[in-house]
């Protein structure tokens, strides 16, 4: 479970009326400047607006923003709503908390870049400090003009803006600062993924199942349920569920309803009984939406509608020792032990309490096929786990997905396979979690429309594909930046920045490249896969020599993605990565066969460096001709070598017989003078014999 | 039916010898002196075992050199029997002849020794200008470019540390 779950955990009885407690200062941390017209005061906390472990500082604007301003520091495994802030902005709202600024800051007190929203400080204090337990007692007149009324006008914006708060409690329902409560004021939702944070008494009994992590983006239904519940709190008088455990409460909430169980034996009367019971209904369909709230508000009266309970057996089963008579609840428990999960299944058992005590076909039909889809993947030593996760599928298709540790609705394995990995937590789960490909029975099983399935069916089969891939732009990595498009890259390289796209990440780079100890490689497996996800042109084709054992194609591959990334997104020089690539270069010099073309090659590199054009840099590689021209010249020096050593050994050959080396031409040239000088003689004798005496003596 | 003997002498052989025997015929006076006179020439011509018996050529051009003023002698005084056997009993006419033959074997003997050491000489430069361009050829494209290094596909060699890939 995640350290902030915070349902179970002990609390304090809430005190009436809260006030708010002065900053609390610390002498270690000072200020850090954000965007150069806010400063956050690092040293100065405001725990009363603290998001589980997301902690709330003190900050002042300058120039055109606000002077009173509180900044929440977002944690690495927590992923931030970024891409919801901008339509948050845009919502102009008393009762909403007002979002003055939001980006990445470098935050000094960790040595590392993160995240933060900047707020407007004028909520006050929380209506109630304890979300679980106790009782406002608030007057239905005042709790119309000061809550319902603020708080439906803003979930109507933020439906209209498209956002699901997923935030909605009574710690975060603020008084705005005034001694009576006038208008309340929501808080944020945006510094936790969606639910994160919202305890079990404040989910739908669905969503109530999930681990807090992985329950997704709700619906606009979700945060009327939220509204229905904190006003609950708000008008009793008196705490029916106090002391039970989140089990117990899902379990009232399935025996009684979600109304009865909230207000107990706290009689409504008119009109806001009429509210609350449309806001607590636990099926979705019959909950009022925000319009028919709106139309409520407006004075007119709303047909009730039937009310439908959920399946109950008419006699229990026992597993465990213990004895159930809702499926949702029995098979919530397989998980915890699939073992005997198996033999409850395959002892025939289960099909019968289906069939007879819970008397639903449809349920006993999907059992069998989930039963039939388990087989289908054999019976290795997983199997009891998979049984457990298809057949909790089939009998409680509205719930989570539960494989071992896991539990979570499709769109909130992202998020939760992210925290698992920051977390060092199990990842072979997740792994198997994809590969057993729960996902089309889920969506088989669903009893209404699933939105957007074929997108949805269309990221599991990608997420497999991913995990075949072994090397880099594979694996879990790429499976945490596709199902989780808003995480930061969580590479160990890049530790101490926020870097949220590619052009994030050439700046880090070019910071890193700064100092003396940098990394020698740019990229590593998550690098890889989260440039992958952003932009696949960046670096998919550059993969393959990515992942090949030899250096020089590795490097060579980082600098053309690196040079991708600069051209593509039309970006500033960074000498930094300039310098840091040709420093990488080594290897791929040694690629070529002539030193001379090498040491002119690494002279052309290094007078490039001071330009940061990377791509230059690449293009003195990437002439397919060079490397030709080079491989010819070799083969060519290589027969010259060879032809010289058979002429050595010739010669040594020859010079082994010193005495007789030349004899042949000596003689031929001997000859040669003596036919010459013969010719000579027999000329002259010729010549002169014919006019005296032929013989001179 | 027993193969006839193959004649020593080819048609062209039988043609010199022909045409020698007639020379020999109306010249007999020239060819007294010429075979009394290149003697030497026949004795190196048999002792000879250098490669196209140059050694022969050598002694036998000087040889006929120095025939041949008696030669012209004897046949401007008639080219008769008598003036050659006068001619060739003279010592004189034979320790002539023979220098001259003699003179043929120095020359022989003198540009052999010559040639030959010029001849050693350039190649042992020749061997110093290999070595050197060899070293010259190693050092621009490595020991690869002398074949005593395993090479790969694309002819580097195959133990290259830096061609595995070395993580950061």
């Amino acid at each position: 479970m995640s350290d902030v779950t915070v349902q179970d955990e002990p609390v304090k009885k809430a005190e009436s009326p809260p006030v708010a407690p002065p900053p609390q200062t610390s002498a270690l941390a000072g200020d850090v400047v954000f965007n150069e017209s806010i400063t956050i005061n690092a040293g100065s906390r405001l725990p009363q607006y603290d998001r589980g472990l997301v902690k709330a500082y003190t900050a002042s604007g300058t120039n055109k923003a606000p002077a009173n301003l509180f900044a929440l520091i977002c944690e690495d495994h927590l992923t931030p709503r970024i891409h919801k802030a901008s339509n948050y902005a845009a919502i102009v709202n008393p009762s909403l908390t007002h979002l003055a600024a939001s980006g990445v800051v470098d935050w000094t007190p960790a040595g590392k870049e993160k995240y933060c929203f900047i707020y407007k400080h004028s909520l006050g204090n929380p209506l109630m400090k304890d979300d679980l337990r106790g009782a406002l007692g608030m007057k239905p007149d005042v709790a119309l003009n000061a809550v319902i009324r603020p708080l439906v006008s803003v979930l109507a914006d933020l439906r209209d803006k498209d956002i699901f708060h997923g935030n909605i409690r009574v710690s975060n329902i603020f008084d705005g600062g005034s001694k009576n409560i006038e208008r309340a004021v929501l808080g944020e939702c945006l510094s936790c993924p969606v639910s994160y944070l919202q305890p079990v008494l404040y989910e739908t009994i669905d969503r109530a199942l999930c681990a807090p992590i992985g329950r997704g983006p709700g619906t606009s239904q979700d945060d009327i349920y939220a509204l229905g519940v904190s006003l609950a709190m708000m008008l009793r008088h008196s705490d029916p569920m106090e002391g039970l455990s989140d089990e117990e409460i899902i379990e009232r909430k399935m025996e009684e309803g979600s109304y009865s169980a909230l207000l107990g034996k706290d009689r409504l009367t008119g009109q806001i009984l009429e509210l609350m019971r449309g806001l607590l209904y636990d099926d979705e369909n019959q909950r009022w939406t925000i319009d028919e709230v709106m139309v409520w508000l407006d004075g007119r009266r709303l047909s009730s509608k039937q009310t439908s309970r959920r399946v109950k057996a008419n006699r229990p089963v026992t597993f465990q020792g213990k004895k159930y008579s809702r499926p949702e609840l029995l098979v919530n428990d397989f998980k915890k032990n699939p073992g005997e999960a198996r033999q409850l299944i395959e002892d025939g058992e289960l099909e019968q309490w289906l069939s007879r005590a819970l008397e639903d076909k449809p349920a006993t039909a999907r059992f069998e096929n989930a039963v039939r889809l388990a087989e289908e993947g054999g019976k290795g030593s997983d199997y009891p786990e998979r049984l457990a996760t298809r057949v909790s599928i089939a009998l409680h298709p509205e719930g989570p997905i539960s494989y071992r540790n896991i539990s979570v609705l499709p769109e909130g394995v992202g998020p939760a396979l992210t925290e698992a990995f920051i977390m060092k937590r199990d990842l072979q789960s997740y792994h198997d979690f994809f590969m057993n490909y729960f996902i089309t029975q889920w969506i088989d099983c669903q009893a209404k429309n699933v939105p957007d399935v074929s997108n949805l069916v269309g990221r599991f089969d990608s997420a497999r594909a991913f995990l075949r891939i072994k090397g880099l732009g594979g694996g879990l990595e790429k499976c945490i930046y596709a199902m989780n498009p808003e995480v930061h890259c969580l590479s160990e390289k890049v530790a101490k920045f926020y870097i949220r796209s590619p052009e994030d990440l050439m700046r880090a780079y070019e910071k890193i490249s700064a100092n003396s100890n940098h990394p020698a490689l740019f990229f590593d497996r998550h690098i890889a896969a989260f440039l992958s996800v952003k932009d696949r042109k960046n670096i998919d084709p550059h993969l393959y020599d990515m992942n090949a054992p030899e250096t020089y194609r590795r490097v060579l591959a980082e600098a053309k993605t690196l040079a991708t990334i600069q051209k593509r997104s039309q970006m500033e020089k960074f000498p930094g990565i300039a310098k840091w690539m040709v420093e990488n270069l080594g290897p791929v010099y040694e690629r070529f066969h002539d030193r001379e073309l090498r040491e002119k090659t690494r002279k052309a590199a290094e007078r490039l460096i001071v330009a940061g054009d990377l791509a230059k840099i690449v293009l003195l590689f990437d002439d397919p001709a060079v490397y030709q021209n080079d491989n010819i010249e070799f083969r060519r020096a290589m027969r010259q070598y060879h032809d010289l050593e058979q002429e050595t050994i010739e010669i040594e050959r020859a010079l082994r017989n010193e005495a007789t080396l030349g004899l042949e031409t000596g003689h031929q040239v001997a000859a040669i003078v003596a036919g010459i000088l013969a010719g000579i003689v027999i000329m002259a004798s010729a010549f002169s014999g014919f006019g005296q005496n032929v013989v001179p003596f | 039916m027993a193969k006839r003997k193959k004649s020593t002498v080819g048609w062209k052989g039988q043609i010199f010898l022909i045409v020698g025997g007639i020379c020999c015929f109306l010249f007999a006076p020239l060819a007294v002196i010429l075979v009394v006179g290149m003697i030497p020439t026949i004795v190196a011509l048999i002792v000879d075992r250098t490669d196209g018996r140059m050694r022969a050529i050598t002694i036998g051009a000087i040889n006929f050199a120095g025939c041949s003023p008696f030669m012209m002698e004897v046949f401007k005084k008639g080219n008769n029997l008598e003036t050659a056997i006068t001619y060739i009993l003279q010592p004189r006419t034979i320790v002539v002849i023979y220098f001259a033959a003699a003179m043929g074997y120095l020359i022989d003997w003198a540009m052999t020794g010559i040639v030959s050491s010029i001849l050693v000489q350039k190649t042992k430069v020749r061997l110093k200008e290999i070595q050197k361009y060899q070293e010259e050829l190693t050092e621009r494209w490595g020991m690869e470019v002398t074949g005593t290094v395993p090479l790969d596909e694309f002819g580097f060699p195959r133990e290259n540390p830096g061609s595995k890939a070395e993580e950061s």
